[in-house]
This record gives C-alpha cells, sequence and structure tokens, in this order.
C-alpha cells in the first residue's frame, strides 16, 4: 500500500473514531444533525491536518473538502443510508433557474470528483443528463453506491471515436451534458490537466456553456458556485476561462489532448 | 459512382488525411483512425451537405463506409 493510502486510511479511521467513540448526536437524529455534531468535533483536529497533506488525494481537495467527502462516508455507513450531500447553497441560484426552465441542451463542466454533485442539481431542477465514462458498468454503481437518485435518467455513453455524434444525439433531445474536463496526470497521480474537447464540443454543437465548482466552507457548509452561459466564444479563451474559474482553490494547465 | 458516394468519401477523405481512391463503401470507419471531434466533424459536414439529421445512434451503430451511406440514403428526402 502506497504512503498516501495508509495516510489517507489513518485520516478516515481517526474519523471513523470520533463518530464512535465521542457523544456526537442523539439517539434517532437526521443525517444532517449527525454531520453537524460530528463535524464540529473534528473539523479542528490537529492530527487530522497534520496527516491530510500526506494522504492520497488525487484530486487535490482542500483540507475543509478533504474532511467533507470524509464525515459523509462515515456517517453514511454507521446509518446504511445513501445521501449523496446536505442541502448545497450555490451563488446564483438564478442560473440554476434559467437551466432549469430552458428546455434546450446545454453543457455543464465540473471538475471529476463533483460529476455526482452535478449531475444530482441538474436531476433535481428535472432535466435529464447525459455523460461520457471509460465503463458505463462502473460509473453506474458508483452513482448508485454514492447516493445519486434518478440514475434512470442519466445517460453514460461510452468514450469511443463515436461518444461526441452521441452527445450530439443527447443534445437533440435537450438533455444537459454533465462532463469533467480535467485530466489525470499519470507521473504525478493527479488530476491537473484540462482538456479542450469539451470545450469544443459546445461550441460546434452550438449549445451554452456552464462552470461548476464546489467549496466546503469551515462551518461544514457545501457552497455551489456556477458561471454562465458561455457562448460564441474562442475555445482558447473559453479553457482560459475555466481554469482561471477554479484559481486560486486549484491550479491546472491546458493540454490539447484528443479524448480519443 | 453516385454524388452521394463520391461526396461522402471526399468529406471522410479530407478528415482521415487519405487519398479518396483508398476509401470504398468495404471501408470499415475504425481503419479511418478519426478521433472523437474528427468523428463528429464528420457527422456536422455531412448533414450540412445533404442537407438532412443523421441519427446518432444508428451512426453509431456503422461499422462501414457502406453502412454510413445506408444511413444517409435512409434520411434523405
Amino acid at each position: 500500500m502506497s504512503r498516501g493510502r495508509i495516510f489517507s486510511a489513518i485520516f478516515r479511521k481517526f474519523v471513523l473514531w470520533q463518530s464512535r467513540t465521542a457523544p456526537t448526536a442523539h439517539e434517532g437524529c437526521g443525517f444532517e444533525e449527525e454531520f453537524n455534531a460530528l463535524w464540529v468535533r473534528v473539523r479542528r483536529s490537529r492530527l487530522l491536518k497534520t496527516v491530510f497533506p500526506l494522504a492520497k488525494n488525487p484530486f487535490r481537495l482542500s483540507y475543509f473538502d478533504f474532511l467533507y467527502c470524509s464525515v459523509i462516508n462515515v456517517i453514511r455507513e454507521k446509518r446504511n443510508e445513501r445521501i449523496l450531500h446536505l442541502q448545497i447553497e450555490w451563488d446564483r441560484p438564478e442560473v440554476l433557474k434559467q437551466i432549469r426552465d430552458d428546455a434546450g441542451a446545454c453543457m455543464v463542466l465540473s471538475r471529476h470528483h463533483a460529476f455526482a454533485h452535478t449531475g444530482q442539481a441538474m436531476l433535481d431542477l428535472g432535466r435529464e443528463i447525459a455523460t461520457v465514462a471509460k465503463s458505463r458498468e462502473r460509473t453506474n454503481g458508483r452513482y448508485k453506491m454514492g447516493g445519486l437518485s434518478n440514475t434512470k435518467r442519466i445517460e453514460i455513453i461510452d468514450v469511443d471515436s463515436k461518444c461526441f455524434v452521441r452527445l450530439l444525439g443527447a443534445c437533440r433531445a435537450g438533455k444537459v451534458i454533465c462532463c469533467n474536463p480535467d485530466v489525470f496526470n499519470s507521473k504525478a497521480r493527479k488530476f491537473e490537466f484540462v482538456s479542450g474537447d469539451f470545450f469544443e464540443f459546445s461550441q460546434r454543437a452550438r449549445i451554452p456553456l456552464y462552470f461548476v465548482k464546489y467549496r466546503v466552507a469551515p462551518e461544514g457548509k457545501l457552497k455551489g458556485y456556477i458561471r454562465g452561459p458561455h457562448m460564441d466564444t474562442d475555445v482558447t479563451e473559453l479553457v482560459t476561462n475555466f481554469i482561471h474559474f477554479y484559481e486560486p482553490d486549484v491550479k491546472f494547465a491546458a493540454v490539447p489532448l484528443p479524448l480519443t | 459512382m453516385g454524388e452521394i458516394q463520391s461526396s461522402t468519401i471526399q468529406i471522410l477523405a479530407e478528415l482521415s488525411k487519405k487519398r479518396p481512391t483508398e476509401l470504398t463503401p468495404l471501408t470499415r470507419i475504425e481503419s479511418l483512425d478519426l478521433d472523437s471531434l474528427d468523428t463528429l466533424e464528420a457527422v456536422m459536414k455531412l448533414e450540412e451537405t445533404f442537407d438532412i439529421e443523421i441519427d446518432a445512434a444508428r451512426f453509431s451503430m456503422c461499422d462501414t463506409i457502406g453502412d454510413i451511406l445506408a444511413e444517409i440514403n435512409r434520411v434523405s428526402p
């Protein structure tokens, strides 16, 4: 087991231990109440802050984002409840209303680790979504395990040379295309690059483009940030805008990789 | 060679950087080595050239240039 995995396991086990040994919430309390109680207990932990930089973190999450995932997973397993996330507080809810009310297709881009949040947000608006994935079965399984509801309204398209044609079909059916342009750097073992393919697709298909990111606040609230629609813009400029949107939280480098 | 066939082969030849004379209805699409954006470009150019809308699901099932020609003929007015 790699050192990163060992420290990730230590991080998670400490959160689990805290959930079991401390009186975090009363019997019969709701998921959110239990989350808040455990969050308050662990968020300032010196041990966790020391272990965090050493833990495996391919998505380069911030400390609170990383802690949020651990706390949610621990409570899920403890309660045997598949809840994806708590309420998202959006900075621009009017943009979501625009996506909800617009019958036409659009594309929403976020990072890989945030797909389920974005997918669920779009499903909650009543929209059907489509995405591309290397393994349809594994992706579908992950959605269900993660607590994504209404998975039947998600079209998962295999990544191959015809995937953009199928995505075009999904656009014509009025679906929201949820994709992740961040690319894994196999040397650094982290998602450090941004590929221009999805941006190129949105311009060729002439569909509005939105960017989404999430940040967990120190008090444990999940905040969503959305920008768009971006249309009729140079692809290089779109990629640059996406990279700037994520700064200073995380830095990306643009790489013009073909998807397949 | 009909007009539909010659125009289709011309489009695919340009995108795959092959000579049109190398392509026939029996040519397999995967041998053209088109990436996903090239394939999308091919579909959009075919639609524009013949003023049609190609069904994405049906196009995905096409293995050869002949299959593409059949699909174009199917949806052409």
